[in-house]
This record gives C-alpha cells, structure tokens and sequence, in this order.
C-alpha cells in the first residue's frame, strides 16, 4: 500500500512541477530569453524562427505568441521592447530610431502593440529597406511617435501602454548570421519632452 | 528497504518522470496551439488544398500574430492524408519571394526563395507534397518533399515581399503573380 500511494505522490508531484514549468517558461517576457542571441536592446532566436532542431521550449512559444517564422538562413527576425538605454518603450514617449543598412538583402522595421500593428490615420506600420529615406552617407532615422513628426514617421495613433520593435532581415548575409551579438544594428533613442 | 534509499528511489523517479510529463506536455501544447491557428485560417474547413490569398495586412488583421506588414502572403493549409499535392508557382523578379512548408510543431522542413528558384527552376516552380510514407516518384523538374509523419496536415506559405506598400503599380503586378500560385491534387 505504501509503494502505491509513493508511487501516485511521484506522479502528481511531477506533473506539477511539470505543468509549473511549462507555464513558467510560456510567459510573453520569456519569449526571447532561452537560447537567445543578444545585441544591445535588440535579441533574437539563436536557433532560427522555424529551425527544425529548436528546442521543444521555444516552438512551444513561437506557436503561442507570433507563429510560423523561417530558419536563420532565410529569416532572422530581431525584437525589442526596451529603448538602447534599457527603458520600455512607451506608446506615451518619442522615438528616433537611427541606423544604417546591415548584412542583408532586405529589412523592414516595424512597430507591434500586443503582436499586432496599431492603428493609425496612415495605415503606416513600418518602413523597410527599400521606402525609407536616406541620408547622404546612406544612413536613415525613422522616428516613432503618437504625434506627427517629419520625415519616416511611424505614428502610434491613440495606443497607450508599452510596444514592440521588430527588426526583420530577410537573406541574412554571413555576418549577421556568424556575428550577431556585434553587428551594428538601429539605436533606439527616446527623446525628452520639452 | 533502508528508509533513505527509498526517499533517493522516489527523488529520482519524481524527476524522471517531471521530464517525462514535461517533454510531452510541452510537445502536445505546440500541436494545439498550432492547429489551433491553422484552424482560424479561413480555408481550414472546407478549403484544404487551396490557396487563401491575402491583401497587404493593416491593423484590423488578427489571422497570424507580429505579421509582416509589407509581405502579401497566400496560404494553404495541406492535406496530404489521402493523396499527394503539386504545387505551381509563378517566381517574380525584383522582389523577396519564398514559399515555406510549415509542420504542426512549427518546424519550416522546406524553404524556396526567388533566388534558388530562379537559378535552379526558372520563372516557374512546381512541387509535390506527398506524406511519408508515400510512393511518389518525382516526374521532370518536379521538386519532391514529404511531410513529416506527424504533419501531414499543416501550412504552405508563400510570401512575396512588396518593396513600398505606397506604389500600387507594383503591387498590382506583384498580385498578378501571387494568384497564379495554385495547389492541384495527384490522384491515383
């Protein structure tokens, strides 16, 4: 009788825990922490969106919380919901995020509130590669903000709350793939409010 | 039996069996989850085997989470259950293309890009999707892939990037060769 009642402790003590784990690690703010690769504000899957050898942990939260992304080779997808000196970013705050082409044959930047674009007067929701306006020394700023600002402008519209940042590179070249935690990628930089 | 050595033998067969349950559990969580969403897809029902081709996304698009807002998707959801699926797609030029096979797991098992396709294919793609345990043999130019055992339902999506959501010019042309891409049955 004492073996049978260790033995039915065993299991509900471990599907406990087990079940602990799972919800634990499914949280949202978890989403980019496991087998990450970091730059700055920015991270990413080290692993690849859809790479058949991701761990279990991480296709779980892909397919609870974006879903359906490619391998590293074709696909590296950078996000961020912090600023490049660490603070969230905040629908109520301004933005100029500033950069220059990476290693890759196409990017779009793009801004999410609750892993869905936001709605604005412009139906603007990001800017890529080949729509963003350029400096003289091919550089580019697009700026982030509920109120109109010039130039690239990506308005928040009425959200409030905190927002994410995805910085998609589609063909990756070597360097973003071998180098990723040194990579130059876009600053993120809050601009005070007068 | 020593008192100790039974507490170490139930220590240990707990953990064992944490990680039992844990890998399985989290196992059978991503294939909900996945054919949860497969399911919200407009042709999940009654449309298994065509393609559901979709406008430039806006804020209104609750289909897939974090979308790509500059990319005109098509997407089909496979059944490969009874016979196998050629794929037929046009390429276009100038623009990131790629169609990706998508397992219930969300493992991408096959990518094609406009760059591979065109220096290996041409203009033109055509792909069979069989499960695994099919007999299939390739005919021709025909790229073959199987399903994995447990996917032979899931998702085929073609992404065809348009460069400025602002020149409608394109993206008409690039609509143009998004509809061509059509999915036929192979009967016996």
């Amino acid at each position: 009788m004492i073996y049978l009642l260790a033995t039915i402790a065993s299991i509900l003590v471990a599907a406990g825990f087990a079940y602990l784990e799972i919800r634990y690690k499914m949280r949202p703010a978890r989403l980019r922490d496991f087998d990450a690769i970091k730059n700055g504000n920015w991270s990413t899957s080290r692993r690849g969106e859809g790479n058949r050898e991701a761990r279990r942990i991480h296709r779980a939260r892909i397919a609870k919380h974006t879903g359906f992304g490619m391998d590293r080779s074709e696909a590296i997808y950078w996000g961020t919901s912090v600023d490049s000196s660490g603070r969230p970013l905040d629908c109520g705050s301004d933005y100029v995020i500033h950069g220059s082409d990476p290693d890759t044959r196409w990017w779009c930047l793009s801004v999410y509130k609750d892993l869905f674009f936001i709605p604005n007067e412009q139906d603007r929701y990001s800017y890529s590669k080949t729509d963003v306006q350029r400096e003289a020394d091919n550089s580019w700023t697009i700026r982030v903000s509920a109120k109109e600002k010039p130039g690239d402008w990506i308005p928040l519209g009425e959200a409030a709350g905190g927002f994410t940042l995805s910085f998609r590179c589609y063909n990756p070249g070597a360097s973003m793939i071998e180098h990723g935690e040194t990579i130059e990628l876009p600053r993120v930089i809050r601009e005070d409010r007068p | 039996m020593n008192i100790v050595l039974l507490i170490i033998v139930w220590l240990v067969l707990t953990v064992v069996l944490e990680r039992v349950f844990y890998i399985a559990g989290i196992s059978g969580y991503t294939y909900y989850l996945t054919d949860r969403r497969l399911k919200g897809f407009p042709t999940y029902k009654d449309g298994k085997n065509t393609f559901w081709h979709s406008p430039l996304l806006t804020s209104a698009s609750r289909l897939v989470p974090a979308p790509t807002p500059h990319a005109l998707n098509s997407a089909c959801i496979y059944d490969v259950r009874k016979h196998p699926i050629r794929l037929k797609a046009s390429v276009p030029h100038g623009v990131y293309w790629s169609v990706t096979f998508f397992a219930r797991n969300q493992a991408c098992y096959f990518t094609l890009n406009d760059i591979e396709a065109q220096e290996k294919y041409g203009d033109e793609v055509e792909i069979v999707l069989a499960g695994s345990q099919s007999g299939y043999r390739p005919q021709g130019r025909e790229i073959f892939v199987q399903a994995p055992g447990l996917s032979r339902v899931g998702l085929i999506l073609i992404r065809t990037v348009v460069m400025d959501p602002a020149d409608k010019d394109n993206i008409a042309r690039v609509v143009e060769v998004q509809r061509q891409a059509v999915i036929e049955p192979i009967e016996n």
